[in-house]
């Protein structure tokens, strides 16, 4: 395709407001899905995405349509993911486009997260489309939307256009626009070959598939190619397009977005943000690449069964193939054996690597109470960084202990101020800033410990401002805090998988609130069970479960002796997917009761 | 299926119901056409008639189901009289449901040899049957045990539900007087549980542990002043008037089991026939349970320890040699440091605590045994 007929876009939109389903209507509006083959939400392939109504994936997908002017034009859709943790996965989709349609849902206005995607676009100096869509719907609020966009974007009002994804009314607008208004891919000052890595994902038979935007030049199997930042060299395998199922063509040329398979087996020689350039013929400067991410929280996942130790090396290795971003290391715990200290760049990316691991590999596992990095000063002047609690030096050791800090934007509807002030100050946040957006928005800016918002913090203002707070976070460095380790006794073991760092004045609270919930969730045993919360050695909290009375089942069984035995069995092995821990049998559902247990009901 | 064993007890189960109590599990049907009747008696006679040779030695015969006096009388009697063949002065049970027992069907028994009754009372609460979805009443029940004594039956079994929810220790006593009351000498106190599958699993949940435990003792207590003691679990007898059928299923005795869901036991295997009436009746070959020997041997050594008496280490060395304790040492060493067992020179059984906890003893056992032997 010549150059001039390419456009590269993605779509930013806040989650729900419809980006999906506008992705799917392009789909079918120029043909490149059936509607026989359509499936809602074509583009979150991964059951996990459609569940959660999330794009986890950059997913890039060419579509071609025959605009107005009679001509082709191909269109490529770098899709986006919708969640704060995922934000640097926006960031390098934007980097493969010269534009972005921004949908802001009519009925919601603009969120929080919607203004920081657009920033990133706008500092990339993509052109912007906004779009407002749900406008079928009877709650829809144009002025408030187009009072938003002047206000908080400087963005036009009359750009915007108007479109319902659902019905598919505006739709073709949107595509001339894509045409008219986002220009074509920049003229490349190079004609040899020099190809960004956006991302990637790994087949099993064809090891690592890159998904490329080729800035110059052009690929085509056969090639010999170099990674600039490797330095290794592969011949090309197979060059081709999505739509959105993968389709080889010939050669990809200048300007274009596509996929590049040269029989890569390590993902780790595949760096995203990696310039591919020819063997022969390389260019001499590689491209701007991506800073590289890095995980901000941390927690052990280890297997029920120590002997399935292997299994899960096994299985997040295949699931880092795919995902760089989520790191392991093997550790050990004196609770639970042999597991994985495990990085990830927030909550929701690390429920859904546990969530696939569960599901995609079948793993039993547990994980630990999440973590931060905390920088650990030592009055011997020695600085140390603390991934796990366990791992704290001895109190009296410590001079200071600073940990890691963010900067929130957190946009509400000024109703919830007073509700949204104080849940920053529980989170022993620090407002810094109040800014009205609109007559009826605010923006506040505020820092806060990572750590209290790694859990519940986004659902909580979610829940509070029913659904209609937003926020979007920044690292902000380090500030110093009396932080104190909690530690868990169950019957005077402690158990390390259950210590986390708090603030001092929270940990008799939370050490309460962890007790209570272990309580309701441990099952009886033959003996009483003590829990205790202890701070350096002092017991903040305790409960007791007391003895299992009886476990019989007093019942007829009219001598189906063999039903008996397998009931009896069955029970067994409900028992050996619980964690045993000294003589007490912990389920899995304690691990996650006391992370809940930080979440004030 | 038949092998070279003489049985010591014959089972007949009698599949059909004049309706589903929601906590059941056991296989029955409401349906019940005069056909399939004639059928399912037909082939009860068949299967009898086959294995006629292994049950020579009858000690006891158990009929059960299901609601056996569900059958219609003539139905009865001719089951009755083809188990007459069988029969050799010992103990012949029948289950009864108090709502389908009538004088006619006593007097048939009766006649017939049967001389132990056993009536599903459930409660004679109205607010505890309730919650059960049983329909019976109370004064069926007295009415059905007065008629049976008055006919010259002197054993006599009530079963009735403790642990169910909304019932109070209160209410439990005064479930258990009310039974006392009609001199019976013979009492199965079963404590609810919700299996998986039952009606009431869907409708409510089970009722709290340390409540359960008092109704446990209080019924021990009560029981004890009317001169029965615990001789199992959930059983209850004047000494001499224990149930010999189940007593013998715990220590290791042979029964054949006949009909749909019935099981057996010839000494070393475990079968279940068809939990379902047509592929029974087409000869569909039973579900046999096949676990090594040695482990055969501990499943039987772990279930005998519901009963009171535990067992005689003699009986135990006649049935499966003196190797089983000894190899079972080092667990049966441990239950006994934790409470669970105790022992004397000819015994081993459960302790008082123990007997609480015979599922914990037993699934102990048998882990014990796939795991080491």
């Amino acid at each position: 395709m010549e150059r001039n007929k390419i456009r590269n876009f993605s779509i930013i939109a806040h989650i729900d407001h419809g980006k999906s389903t506008l992705a799917d209507r392009l789909l079918q509006m120029t043909n490149t899905v059936s509607d026989r083959e359509m499936e809602e939400q074509l583009l979150d392939n991964m059951d996990l995405e459609r569940e959660r109504g999330i794009t986890i994936k950059a997913h890039p997908v060419t579509m071609a349509y025959k605009a107005k002017d009679e001509e082709v034009y191909e269109l490529n859709l770098i899709d986006t993911p919708g969640h704060v943790d995922f934000a640097y996965e926006v960031s390098r989709s934007l980097a493969a486009c010269e534009g972005a349609v921004l949908i802001i849902d009519a009925t919601q206005g603009v969120q929080a997260q919607t203004v920081a995607n657009i920033n990133l676009a706008m500092k990339q100096g993509l052109t912007i489309i906004p779009v407002l869509n749900k406008i079928d719907l009877p709650a829809t609020d144009l002025a408030m939307c187009y009072e938003q966009l002047e206000e908080i974007l400087a963005i036009p009002s009359e750009e915007a256009l108007l479109c319902s994804a659902k019905s598919g009314e505006g739709i073709p607008e949107i595509i001339e626009a894509i045409i008219d208004r986002i220009p074509c891919p920049p003229d490349p000052e190079e004609d040899r070959l020099a190809s960004l890595i956006v991302d990637s994902s790994y087949d099993s038979y064809r090891g690592v598939i890159n998904y490329v935007r080729v800035v110059s030049g052009t690929a085509k199997a056969g090639d010999q190619i170099t990674m600039m930042q490797t330095n290794k060299s592969y011949e090309v395998k197979e060059v081709g397009v999505f739509t959105p199922k993968m389709k080889a063509l010939s050669e990809l040329t200048e300007g274009s977005v596509g996929y590049l398979i040269a029989n890569i087996k390590d993902t780790a020689e595949s760096k995203i943000g990696d310039t591919i350039t020819s063997k022969a013929f390389p260019v001499e400067k590689a491209l701007d690449g991506f800073e590289e991410v890095l995980p901000m929280v941390y927690s052990g996942i280890y297997p029920i069964d120590s002997a399935d130790f292997e299994a899960l090396r096994l299985s997040m290795g295949k699931l880092q193939l795919n995902d760089p971003s989520f790191i392991y290391q093997a550790e050990s715990s004196a609770a639970l054996g042999f597991g994985f200290r495990c990085g990830f760049l927030g909550l929701l990316h690390m429920e859904i690597i546990q969530e696939r691991l569960r599901r995609h590999y079948g793993m039993d596992i547990i994980s630990t109470y999440p973590s931060v990095i905390y920088h650990v000063y030592l009055k011997s002047g020695e600085k140390l960084e603390v991934d796990n609690p366990v791992y704290l030096p001895d109190p009296s050791t410590i001079d200071y202990i600073e940990e890691p800090v963010i900067k929130a934007n957190i946009m509400i509807p000024h109703d919830y101020i007073g509700a949204a002030m104080s849940l920053i100050m529980e989170k022993r946040g620090l407002c810094e800033n109040t800014q009205a957006v609109d007559d009826r928005h605010v923006m506040l800016t505020a820092t806060l410990p990572l750590h209290e918002i790694v859990i519940d913090f986004n659902d909580r203002l979610k829940s509070m401002t029913r659904g209609y707070g937003s926020m979007n976070y920044e690292p902000s460095g380090y500030q110093q805090a009396p932080l104190v380790k909690l530690d868990l006794q169950v019957n005077g073991d402690p158990i390390d998988a259950f210590a986390s760092i708090v603030h001092r004045d929270h940990a008799e609270s939370r050490g309460r609130k962890i007790a209570e919930r272990l309580k309701e969730v441990v099952p009886r045993q033959m003996f009483a069970i003590a829990i205790q919360a202890c701070v350096g050695g002092k017991i903040v909290a305790r409960e007791t479960i007391s003895a299992l009375r009886k476990n019989v089942i007093a019942k007829c069984y009219g001598g189906d002796v063999s039903r008996k035995r397998k009931l009896l069995e069955k029970q067994k092995e409900g028992k050996k997917r619980m964690k045993q821990i000294g003589t007490v049998n912990i389920p899995q559902e304690a691990f996650v009761q006391v992370l809940k247990a930080s979440t004030s009901e | 299926m038949s092998s070279i064993v003489e049985f010591d007890s014959l089972y007949i189960h009698v599949p059909f119901c004049k309706n589903i109590c929601d906590y059941c599990t056991l296989y029955s049907l409401v349906e019940n056409s005069p056909k399939i009747r004639k059928d399912y008696l037909a082939k009860i006679a068949q299967d009898l008639d086959g294995s006629r040779e292994n049950l020579s030695q009858l000690k006891t015969i158990f009929v059960g189901g299901g609601t056996p006096s569900a059958l219609k009388l003539d139905d009865l009697e001719s089951l009755l009289k083809k188990l007459t063949e069988f029969h050799t002065q010992g103990e012949f049970t029948i289950e009864c449901n108090p709502a389908t027992i009538d004088e006619a069907k006593l007097k048939l028994m009766y006649s017939y040899g049967v001389n132990r009754l056993s009536f599903g009372g459930q409660s004679t609460s109205r607010k505890t049957r309730k919650v059960l979805g049983r329909r019976t009443g109370d004064l069926e029940l007295f009415r059905a045990v007065d008629m049976a004594q008055d006919l010259g039956f002197e054993r006599i079994n009530v079963d009735l539900i403790y642990g169910v929810p909304g019932q109070s220790l209160a209410d439990w006593q005064y479930d258990v007087q009310q039974v006392l009351n009609r001199g019976v000498k013979h009492f199965s106190a079963y404590s609810l549980i919700l299996e998986e599958g039952s009606e009431l699993s869907k409708r409510i949940k089970e009722t709290d542990d340390d409540l359960a435990v008092e109704m446990y003792h209080l019924c021990e207590e009560l029981l004890k002043e009317a001169g029965l003691e615990r001789y199992e679990v959930s059983n209850y007898a004047r000494p001499g008037e224990e149930c010999r059928h189940n007593l013998g299923i715990w220590h290791g005795a042979k029964y054949l089991g006949v009909g749909p869901a019935a099981a057996s036991f010839d000494g070393y295997l475990r079968w279940t026939e068809k939990a379902d009436l047509s592929a029974w009746l087409k000869g569909k070959k039973a579900e046999i349970d096949e676990i090594s020997p040695k482990e055969r041997a501990v499943e039987v050594l772990a279930f005998g320890f519901r009963t009171k008496m535990g067992w005689q280490k003699e009986l135990l060395h006649s049935l499966y040699g003196i190797k089983v304790l000894i190899e079972c040492k080092e667990i049966l060493d441990k239950l006994m440091t934790q409470g669970l067992l105790e022992e004397t020179e000819s015994y081993i059984r459960a302790s008082e605590q123990g007997l609480l906890f015979a599922d914990e003893i037993a699934s102990t056992l048998i882990e014990f045994a796939q795991e080491n032997l």
